[in-house]
């Protein structure tokens, strides 16, 4: 109860910039549009309608899924010493953040929804979900999963700035190969075979490719399955990562202040 | 004018300086800079993987495309985006004052206070992208070419700095929306593809980004050789009439903005 009514707190904050938040969807949007456009000249029938369910889920996954929590964590937290106030609450600073982030997410995952509904009555286009109800439950899991690989992630890659004063180069080199390999510019099954084994290797197609995908019903039980092990694994990783990270950045920590 | 020339040459000795105080700053930037350079090339050589024509482009004039967005991007960042980005900052603080009580044009100040030397690194790679391609396409580059395609950049920079000045001045009644810099970030990649494939949308949607996919077609297609007058009175038309409804709508918008102290 009392984590519930902290992330209501923290929602009733967001809901005050929600202008805020629907500039971001708008953000996350535009590139899966501009690429439904550039495929509408090349392909046609079943598969351009796959493609487009592909990228408006994309554009909703993006919002839902995609945590954004390494700047916050690098600049206000570390580099302006708010952390300190993190520090003193009776609450680890991993799921404190999480509180924070999750009313972001449920946001502009609603104001995605919407789009969504918006594109599928005015433009008439044909989104392809599955409607089997147990591969929609474990498509939940994989979303879930999903979550919580991209907010770990982002929180090792804030709490580099124990080590760096300026971490924006490293944080534009992530989006970029988020971009590539999650799965935002293309399906990766679709990219080049030595892009796709890359993007298979990676964790990244775990954040966004595979929820999508499952949700599409492209994969069977078994298949899901093993997308559910993999996601297990790359969560596990970046856990102890992490747990690694904070208990070494912690100590090189100073902030200053009354 | 003389003097914009002499405070603006003061401007780029400032940020030259600070570029010096904070050196790992500037290579972390340009660390980005060449990662977002090389991300232009790689998606479109990724979407083009499939097929080697895209509404009447080859994958190598989109590549080209590509190489050229980042030339103009690269001139774009370096001159304008961080000073657009600190926009919100300046209204939400109050610092506007500032700006507003020094004998120089409010405008030019909070447009060209910040030069991004780092952003000049996108324009090499841009460029030797584009020798390259030119070679793997048999063409030449003629220096008339060349010169009216630095033109015909100019004008393009126009449109875009219009669109987002015009866009942040909203900043001025709403100083939270710090992400609208963000939004025009996104919207910028609109220009780097063929007119043709927006006519395949809405048309609503197709007008309304209509402007932006004159900026780098026209330059590109003067440099490939087949720019029609559409594209070269288009560019013109739309970069003289957004310059001045933005300016219009600028000192319009000052009117409005009250600072944040007492």
């Amino acid at each position: 109860m009392r984590h519930f009514k902290i992330i209501l707190l923290h929602f009733e904050h967001i809901v005050e910039q929600r202008a805020r938040s629907f500039v971001w969807l708008l953000v996350t949007a535009i590139n899966p549009l501009i690429y439904i456009l550039f495929w509408k000249g090349t392909i046609r029938g079943a598969q351009f309608s796959l493609i487009v369910t592909y990228y408006v889920l994309v554009t909703i996954m993006g919002a839902f899924l995609m945590s954004h929590i390494e700047g916050d964590i690098a600049v206000n937290d570390i580099q302006y010493g708010q952390l300190t106030s993190y520090l003193v609450k009776p609450l680890s600073y991993y799921w404190k953040k999480l509180y924070e982030e999750l009313p972001y997410r449920v946001l502009q995952g609603f104001f995605g929804i919407c789009i969504l509904v918006m594109l599928t009555k005015v433009f008439k286009l044909s989104i392809q979900i599955t409607n089997t109800p147990n591969i929609l439950l474990m498509s939940v899991c994989v979303m879930i999963m999903a979550f919580f690989i991209a907010y770990t992630f982002k929180a090792v890659l804030g709490l580099l700035a124990f080590w760096f004063v300026d971490v924006d180069g490293l944080f534009h080199l992530s989006e970029i190969i988020i971009i590539l390999f999650a799965g935002y510019i293309m399906p990766i099954d679709m990219m080049p075979k030595a892009w796709y084994q890359a993007a298979q290797i990676m964790p990244f197609s775990s954040m966004i490719y595979y929820p999508i995908i499952v949700l599409q019903g492209q994969l069977n039980v078994a298949e899901i399955w093993s997308v559910l092990a993999k996601q297990s694994f790359w969560l596990i990783f970046f856990l102890i990562i992490y747990l690694i990270v904070w208990q070494r950045g912690i100590r090189k920590f100073t902030a200053l202040g009354q | 004018m003389k003097s914009y020339l002499k405070i603006y040459a003061r401007l780029l000795k400032m940020n030259f300086n600070v570029l010096l105080a904070y050196r790992i700053g500037f290579l972390n930037s340009v660390v980005g800079s060449i990662g977002w350079a090389l991300f232009q090339i790689i998606s479109i050589y990724l979407l083009t993987s499939r097929n080697t024509s895209f509404y009447g482009w080859s994958r190598e004039q989109l590549i080209l495309l590509g190489a050229i967005f980042n030339i103009f991007v690269g001139i774009f960042h370096a001159v304008f985006s961080r000073n657009f980005g600190r926009f919100s900052q300046i209204m939400n603080r109050g610092e506007f004052d500032l700006l507003l009580v020094k004998p120089v044009d409010p405008q030019f100040l909070t447009s060209l206070w910040w030069f991004s030397y780092s952003s000049l690194v996108r324009i090499l790679i841009g460029a030797g992208f584009v020798v390259y391609l030119f070679n793997i396409m048999h063409m030449v580059l003629t220096f008339l070419s060349v010169i009216k395609f630095i033109v015909l950049i100019g004008f393009g920079i126009c449109i875009l700095y219009a669109v987002w000045l015009l866009v942040c001045t909203l900043i001025i009644w709403q100083t939270n929306l710090s992400n609208l810099v963000d939004f025009l970030y996104t919207i910028n990649i609109v220009i780097r593809y063929p007119r043709e494939m927006f006519q395949t949308a809405n048309p609503v949607v197709f007008y309304f980004l209509l402007p932006l996919t004159f900026v780098i077609i026209t330059p590109t297609k003067a440099l490939l050789g087949n720019m029609s007058y559409v594209d070269l009175f288009g560019l013109i038309f739309f970069a003289v009439v957004f310059l001045f409804i933005s300016r219009k709508f600028w000192n319009f918008a000052l009117r409005f903005y009250t600072s944040a102290s007492s």
